[in-house]
């Protein structure tokens, strides 16, 4: 992926790049992340479709994304990402600092949260015009 | 530049602008990278911010998000070698000379505190390049 490439344009498309090993998941998402906010027309066309399953983590992350955008944009949450994702039995706490776990309980997004996962309250956030 | 070489209108932006100290203007935190096209004629400078500056960046941000790298803390541990920083409290000290503490957050000095407690057992630290500002 140069510069000037393709940016996966939908969460399916992130978790088929991961999959066939074209892109790593985290470098993938920010991507998808760029792609989404510089694109208002096509946000809901980025989320709805269902993503292919990685593991319990990975696939418990990107419904998170999922709802976590429709919920900040007002779009419609991917009924997918109520049921998918949801075998995560421990709780996943982002950077791997333990000093930092309960920053990151108290500040996880409520659709992380509620997955166990755990990471900062701007995960998503990119540097944007 | 976008237009006349085709490229996407956000290949560029100015999004980091948020993170900038009050000393953004100072010529002693940036370093010219280089300039277009000579410097005896008029042109593009451009600058990079010096790896103190990205320290103290990225510690002010201390954004913790990926699933497989540690973003942030993975960058503050590679600029803190490559400035010679080995103690949280030169650490805090320096990411003091760019923001006040008012705009710190207590995850900085949390953070700070466990990585210099572990500085130098995790074998990867400062193998890879210096990162760019926070993204």
């Amino acid at each position: 992926m140069n510069l000037f490439g393709k940016k996966p344009g939908s969460l399916a498309e992130v978790v088929r790049r991961v999959k066939i090993g074209e892109q790593k998941f985290d470098p993938s998402v920010r991507e998808f992340l760029d792609s989404f906010y510089a694109n208002p027309d096509s946000r809901q066309r980025a989320i709805e479709e269902r993503p292919a399953s990685i593991d319990a983590v990975h696939d418990a992350y990107v419904a998170a994304v999922a709802e976590h955008l429709a919920r900040v944009y007002a779009l419609p949450i991917p009924e997918w990402s109520e049921t998918h994702g949801n075998g995560l039995r421990e709780p996943f706490f982002a950077g791997g600092l333990q000093s930092l776990k309960g920053v990151l309980v108290a500040e996880s997004p409520t659709a992380f949260r509620r997955r166990l996962l755990f990471v900062s309250k701007d995960a998503l956030s990119r540097p944007r015009m | 530049m976008a237009e006349e070489f085709g490229w996407d209108e956000n290949w560029l932006n100015d999004g980091v602008k948020g993170w900038l100290s009050s000393r953004d203007a100072d010529p002693d935190v940036k370093a010219l990278f280089k300039t277009y096209p000579a410097e005896e004629q008029p042109g593009l400078r451009v600058y990079t911010a010096k790896p103190e500056y990205l320290f103290a960046m990225k510690c002010r941000a201390m954004r913790v998000a990926g699933i497989e790298t540690n973003s942030d803390i993975d960058d503050i541990k590679l600029l803190a070698r490559a400035i010679g920083l080995n103690n949280s409290q030169d650490a805090m000290t320096l990411v003091e000379k760019f923001y006040p503490q008012n705009l710190l957050q207590p995850k900085t000095r949390l953070g700070l505190e466990e990585i210099f407690s572990n500085f130098g057992l995790d074998e990867g630290d400062g193998q890879a390049a210096i990162p760019s500002s926070p993204s």
